[in-house]
């Protein structure tokens, strides 16, 4: 069996992997896999580029990125594997959501007014000549980036004028909250819940209700590996893919939470993990956790399923905030890197059904819809409340 | 940049290993490069570095605030400076390769400490390489930029007074001799005047 070399970030959303890994899939499929824990995004992705990993767990733009050489070696990346949606969260720190309850009590309670109550605390700042907000994000280009953005835009907030937008590695966020190094920051789980539970933040909204049903993670590789290799790069979607159907059956999650516990992979409590797992927002205000059921989805709604629509969103962001210029086609590059009819090649060929577009419109679908007969999720964006 | 040709180099250590730091300082400083600092990896990594702005940074792969360094080149607000990682011996292949690619620099942690040198030396010619790039494409940008602003001035000159493109430009060259000021100066002027 030939060894492939697989890298990971240790997340919740790293999942698939490892249960592909520990329940067999992969062996199943004939794939010896090695799989590498990583410590950032960067690391993860040169050694992708430079042939030590055949394939890694990584953001969605940053393909886009590598594809086109900014922030690092040009390298054209595909995917044809997405790792599910959302499982992001904004929080706060605990003076600013102070701040923030002088305008409106009860906060935690109501998400979609959280923006325009910070454009009232920016407001008040810059009148009083305080320094603007400090938020951070896990990298330059991820979707907790582009989400926080979105968000704080449709309120008004200029991200690139009214605050201050810098990286913090996940792990860090809360001990960067912690010492006021930053107000603020948009990170995934379970480092929203960590905030609330050690005392030091709340959580005002999730991903999830910023962009209902938000791409995340993918399965990348090399354009020329996947080219040369798509038998190998078949057998990791099939493998993948019985994975995700696995972590989505409830009776499997208390082993899925102690394979995701285990040290060598995400090693981090059961309970923080379980928070997305179940879909609970927690509060320090409220005696239970807000419900979120679709707060990470692994698997339903063709969560794996990579759509090109996805691509150009994240595409049009870049654009939006001036990371690349107007004059990158954005549906030829979105096509490019996202190898969406590969994948359903690959999975009509064992029977799975799926869609027969590669894009759908994003934005439309308030509540869960049908497509070719298949149930897809809502994909609405946040209208943020006065 | 050019301040690298004459005076001591100023690099910033970021390594949460302080045994392992202490060597690497040590091989630097005897290499004739200064360390300023040795930070402890953490999210207070930017203040330290926007405090002693260093030259240069030295940072291990296996430190997650690669990502916090990486971000910084990225935002035009930092003033961007080489960083070289710091990997393991068995990354060397990658590393390799990564250096021919243009990655700043990586420097093989545990091994022989003489080649520090000529890997700071490949990383901080790379950065120069890319700066200059993108000086470069700047320079070419701004340049376009002013001749847009002439061709406008020129347009305006021929449809308001009625002259020849060629009389226009005259217009433009003479005044700009007489003020001594730059040919994109005085169509600014003309277009603040006309338009």
């Amino acid at each position: 069996m030939q060894k492939i070399n697989i890298g990971f970030i240790p997340l919740n959303d790293c999942a698939p992997l490892i249960v592909a890994k520990e329940q067999g899939f992969f062996a199943e499929q004939g794939l010896d896999v090695v799989l590498h824990r990583e410590v950032s995004w960067s690391n993860i992705r040169d050694k992708l580029v430079f042939g030590q990993y055949d394939a890694a767990h990584m953001l969605a733009p940053m393909l886009m990125a590598s594809t086109l050489g900014i922030g690092g070696v040009k390298k054209p990346l595909v995917t044809a594997y997405s790792f599910g949606l959302n499982g992001n969260a904004v929080s706060v720190s605990n003076a600013l959501y102070g701040q923030m309850s002088e305008y409106e009590s009860q906060l935690v309670l109501k998400p979609e007014k959280s923006a325009a109550v910070l454009k009232k605390v920016i407001e008040s700042r810059k009148q009083n000549g305080q320094p603007p907000l400090r938020f951070a994000v896990v990298f330059p280009f991820s979707m907790h980036n582009y989400l926080l953005r979105y968000w704080l835009s449709e309120a008004g907030i200029d991200p690139d004028k009214d605050v201050h937008i810098t990286v913090v590695p996940p792990p860090s966020m809360v001990k960067a909250l912690q010492e006021d190094l930053i107000d603020a920051y948009c990170v995934g789980e379970p480092w929203n819940t960590h905030a609330v539970k050690e005392q030091v933040g709340v959580t005002l909204i999730t991903g999830y209700e910023i962009w209902n049903n938000a791409p995340e993670k993918v399965l990348a590789l090399r354009k020329d590996w996947a080219d040369a290799h798509s038998d190998i790069h078949e057998k990791m979607i099939v493998a993948l893919y019985r994975a995700s159907e696995w972590i989505d059956k409830s009776e499997n999650h208390q082993l899925l939470s102690d394979y995701l516990a285990a040290e060598e992979y995400v090693c981090a409590p059961h309970e923080s993990i379980n928070n997305a797992i179940n879909g609970e927002v927690c509060n320090p205000s409220c005696s239970s956790c807000r419900k979120i059921p679709n707060f990470s989805l692994p698997f339903k709604y063709q969560a794996n399923f990579p759509w090109q629509s996805h691509a150009q969103w994240i595409l049009s962001q870049m654009q939006r905030w001036k990371q690349i210029g107007d004059e990158v086609d954005i549906k030829q590059l979105a096509e490019s890197v996202y190898l969406t009819d590969f994948y359903r090649q690959v999975l009509q060929n064992h029977g799975v059904k799926l869609p027969s577009v590669n894009y759908k419109q994003e934005g439309v679908h308030a509540v869960p819809w049908m497509l070719d007969e298949i149930e897809m999720g809502e994909d609405s964006f946040i209208l943020v409340q006065k | 940049m050019s301040k690298l040709k004459h005076e001591m180099i100023k690099v910033m250590l970021v390594d949460k290993d302080a045994g392992r730091a202490a060597i690497l300082s040590q091989a630097l400083l005897d290499h004739g490069y200064e360390v300023i600092d040795r930070v402890e990896p953490g999210p207070g990594l930017l203040a330290r570095v926007a405090a002693c702005m260093p030259d240069m940074i030295v940072v291990d792969t296996e430190s997650p605030d690669r990502d916090i360094l990486e971000s910084m080149y990225l935002l035009s607000e930092h003033n961007p400076m080489p960083v070289v990682m710091f990997a393991d011996a068995d990354d060397e292949n990658v590393i390799n390769e990564a250096i021919r690619s243009g990655v700043s620099g990586y420097v093989v942690k545990g091994v022989d400490m003489k080649r520090v040198k000529s890997i700071m030396n490949v990383a901080i010619a790379r950065f120069r390489e890319y700066q200059a790039l993108k000086t470069e494409l700047i320079k070419t940008k701004s340049e376009l930029e002013q001749n847009k602003l002439i061709d406008k001035a020129k347009r305006l000159l021929m449809q308001q007074k009625g002259v020849s493109e060629q009389e226009a430009f005259e217009a433009i060259r003479k005044r700009s001799m007489d003020s001594n000021q730059k040919l994109y100066e005085v169509a600014e002027t003309i277009i603040s005047v006309l338009e």
